[in-house]
C-alpha cells in the first residue's frame, strides 16, 4: 500500500534550507493536482500562472534573506465560498456563475502573509447544501478517490478528494452542519470544524451565519495544527471572531494524552449505523484506551432533536443570507422582466439549483408571520437544550468520541433524488455547529469494501486543541491517516 | 401545530421568497413542505416552555470602534459583478411612474406586494 506522509510542515524548512524551490514546489503541486482530477472533478479553476508568478516572488525573497513566514511556499486551495481576488467565486452556484470577489477572505489574507501560495479553488455542494458534492452547479459531481464510482461527502467535497489525493498541500473548507467532517471521514483524510469564533469568517459567502465556520482538511491532525495557528484568531472585519489567544496548537500537540477523559455518548450509536463503521470506531475507541485515555459512558439526550433544530435553524438562516442574489448587485439576471419583483423571482428561479429553493423557502416559511413562533423560535429553544447536554457532559470528560457519519461513502446517485435520506447522513456532525464546539474527523481504518471510516472527536469551545492533541496521538501510533487511495498522485 | 400544507400556502412563500415558481415546481414543492413538517414535527413533542431560546453563537457584547474612516470598496469595484449598471449606479426596471411596476408575469402568479414580509 502507498502511504503519504505529512509534508506542509516540511516544506518550509526544504525552502530554508535551499533543497527545493518554491517554483519547484508548485510544479510539483500542479503536477499532482492535474494527474488526479481528470478522474475527480475536484477543482473548479487552477491558478497556474499566478501561483508560479507567486513562488518566483517567494524565491527572489528567500535569495535576498527576508523572512518568509510560517506556511513560505505551501500550495493551497480554496473551497469555492471563500473569496479571492485570483479568479471567480461561485459557490458552485449558477447565480454567481462569474462572480470576482473584489477581495480576499480574511483566511486567504492570512494564508498569504505566512508565505503561502493559492494554487486552486475546489468544488463543493451549492451554497454548501449537501452532503455528496453532487449538487454543483458549476462542475458537476466530483467523485470519490477511493472509489470512483462513490461519493466524496460533502459540502466540501473537492477539498476532501484532493486531500486524499495528493500530498503537500493545504486544504480551505467550511463547516455548517459537517462539510468538512463528513467528506474527510468518507476520504479518509483529517478534518477539523475548529470552534465557533475561531477563525474569521470574513469573504465566507454565507449560508447559514451562527453555523459556519471554516477549516481544514488535511493528511494528518499535525498539519491541520500548523494550519490552524495560521488562519486562526481575532478578526476587526468578523463582530463574531473571538478575542481570545491562539494556542500554539504544534506545540500543544507534544503533551500526553494520558489521564484524558474521553466520554462515549451513548446516544451517537443508535442501531442506524453501519455494523463495519462501528467496529471501526470501537476499535480507535481500543487505541485511546492503550494510550492511557480514560474512557466513559456520557449522555446528550437532546440527540436525537439536533437534526429537525439544525433542518430549520440552518434554513431560515440561510433564507436571510441569500436574499443578496437579486439579479441587482451581481451574477445572474433574468432577460426582460416585467418590473422589479419579476426580475428578483425569475433571476432566482433561474439561477439557484432545487435543493437551495427548497431551503430558502423552508426557511422563509419558519420566519412567516404566524409559522415563526412554533418553528424558528422552537429550534432555537430546543438548540439551547442541545447546548446544555454538551456543558453538563464537558463536567464529567474532556472530549467526546463518536462515529463522524452512520455511513461510508455512498455510490453517485443513491441518495440524491431524496433530500431527507441525505439529511441523515449528517446526524453526528450537525450538534457540533448547533453547540459551537469544535469537532474533528480522521480515519480509524477501511471496512471490507476498502472505504474509509471516520473517526470523530468533540471538545469544549475553544479547545481545539485537545481535539488536535488527540487525533495526533492516535496518529503516532497508528497508520490509518497514511493509506493512499487507488486515486492517487502524491508519490 | 397541525399544518395543512396547500398550493396557495406554498405559493405565498414561494412569493415571500422571490422565487418563482411553475406548476410542476409547485407539486413537489407541497411533497417536499409535508415531508419536511413531518420531519421536524418531532420538536413539538419536547417541553420548551422555560427555555431561554438560543439565537446567536457568541455572547460578547457590543465593541465600539474608533470613529476613523477606513477603506472601503470604490464605485467601480463596486458595480464591477454587476449584470448593469451605468457606471455610476446599479441599473433595474423602472419601478415608479412606467405603469409596470411589481406586476405578475412569473409562472405562478406573483401578487403586487411589497409590504408584507417575513417576520
Amino acid at each position: 500500500m502507498t502511504t503519504r506522509e505529512a509534508s506542509i510542515i516540511e516544506i518550509r524548512d526544504s525552502l530554508l534550507a535551499g533543497r527545493t524551490k518554491a517554483v519547484e514546489v508548485i510544479h510539483e503541486a500542479l503536477r499532482q493536482i492535474r494527474a488526479v482530477d481528470p478522474q475527480l472533478r475536484a477543482t473548479s479553476q487552477i491558478f497556474q500562472e499566478e501561483a508560479l508568478a507567486r513562488a518566483e516572488e517567494l524565491d527572489m525573497k528567500l535569495k535576498k534573506g527576508e523572512e518568509p513566514g510560517l506556511l513560505a511556499g505551501v500550495p493551497f486551495t480554496v473551497k469555492d465560498n471563500i473569496c479571492t481576488r485570483t479568479g471567480t467565486t461561485t459557490a458552485a452556484s449558477k447565480i454567481i456563475p462569474t462572480f470576482r470577489a473584489p477581495y480576499d477572505a480574511t483566511v486567504v489574507l492570512k494564508l498569504l502573509a505566512a508565505g503561502a501560495i493559492p494554487i486552486a479553488k475546489t468544488n463543493m455542494d451549492e451554497f454548501g447544501m449537501g452532503s455528496s458534492t453532487e449538487n454543483s452547479a458549476t462542475v458537476g459531481p466530483t467523485r470519490n478517490p477511493w472509489r470512483t464510482t462513490h461519493v466524496p461527502g460533502g459540502s466540501s467535497g473537492g477539498a476532501a478528494a484532493l486531500a486524499a489525493a495528493t500530498r503537500g498541500m493545504l486544504h480551505l473548507g467550511s463547516d455548517t452542519g459537517g462539510s468538512i467532517r463528513q467528506p474527510a471521514s468518507y476520504c479518509g483524510v483529517t478534518g477539523i470544524k475548529p470552534s465557533y469564533g475561531r477563525v474569521s469568517r470574513y469573504g465566507l459567502l454565507a449560508f447559514a451565519s451562527s453555523l459556519d465556520q471554516i477549516g481544514v482538511l488535511q493528511s494528518s491532525a499535525r498539519e491541520c495544527a500548523a494550519a490552524l495557528s495560521v488562519i486562526a484568531g481575532r478578526d476587526p472585519m468578523d463582530s463574531t471572531s473571538a478575542s481570545r489567544a491562539v494556542p500554539h496548537y504544534l506545540g500543544e500537540l507534544e503533551r500526553d494524552v494520558r489521564g484524558l477523559r474521553l466520554g462515549i455518548p451513548t446516544e451517537y450509536f443508535p442501531d442506524a449505523i453501519d455494523a463495519e463503521v462501528r467496529a471501526r470506531v470501537q476499535e480507535g475507541i481500543d487505541v485511546f484506551r492503550r494510550l492511557g485515555v480514560e474512557t466513559r459512558e456520557v449522555s446528550l439526550p437532546h440527540t436525537r432533536y439536533a437534526n429537525p433544530t439544525y433542518v430549520l435553524i440552518s434554513a431560515a438562516e440561510a433564507s436571510s443570507n441569500l436574499a443578496r442574489y437579486d439579479g441587482v448587485h451581481y451574477g445572474h439576471r433574468a432577460r426582460n422582466p416585467q418590473g422589479l419583483v419579476e426580475l428578483y423571482a425569475r433571476s432566482r428561479a433561474e439561477g439557484f439549483g432545487a435543493e437551495v429553493k427548497r431551503r430558502i423557502m423552508v426557511g422563509t416559511f419558519v420566519l412567516s408571520a404566524g409559522y415563526h413562533e412554533a418553528f424558528y423560535n422552537k429550534a432555537c429553544k430546543v438548540r439551547k437544550l442541545i447546548r446544555q447536554d454538551f456543558e453538563s457532559a464537558f463536567k464529567e470528560v474532556d472530549a467526546i468520541v463518536c462515529p463522524t457519519s452512520p455511513v461510508t461513502a455512498f455510490p453517485i446517485g443513491a441518495k440524491i433524488d431524496d433530500p431527507l435520506k441525505l439529511y441523515a447522513v449528517d446526524i453526528l456532525t450537525v450538534p457540533a455547529n448547533l453547540a459551537t464546539v469544535p469537532g474533528i474527523s480522521f480515519p480509524c481504518g477501511l471496512t471490507s469494501e476498502k472505504l474509509p471510516v471516520g473517526l470523530q472527536i468533540y471538545g469544549r469551545p475553544f479547545e481545539d486543541h485537545t481535539v488536535l492533541r488527540l487525533a495526533h496521538a492516535f496518529q503516532m501510533t497508528t497508520k490509518f491517516h497514511l493509506a493512499a487511495p487507488p486515486v492517487y498522485a502524491g508519490s | 401545530m397541525a399544518i395543512e400544507v396547500t398550493d396557495d400556502l406554498v405559493c405565498h412563500i414561494a412569493r415571500l421568497s422571490r422565487i418563482a415558481i411553475s406548476q410542476d415546481d409547485l407539486k413537489e414543492l407541497v411533497s417536499h413542505f409535508e415531508r419536511i413538517l413531518a420531519f421536524v414535527g418531532e420538536l413539538q413533542s419536547l417541553d420548551t416552555r422555560d427555555v431561554e431560546p438560543s439565537m446567536f453563537s457568541v455572547e460578547s457584547t457590543n465593541v465600539d470602534r474608533e470613529d476613523i474612516v477606513c477603506a472601503s470598496l470604490g464605485r467601480t469595484e463596486s458595480l464591477a459583478n454587476a449584470p448593469e449598471s451605468n457606471g455610476t449606479f446599479f441599473v433595474v426596471p423602472r419601478i415608479v411612474g412606467g405603469g409596470s411596476e411589481a406586476g405578475p408575469g412569473a409562472p405562478v402568479q406573483m401578487e403586487e406586494d411589497g409590504a408584507e414580509g417575513a417576520a
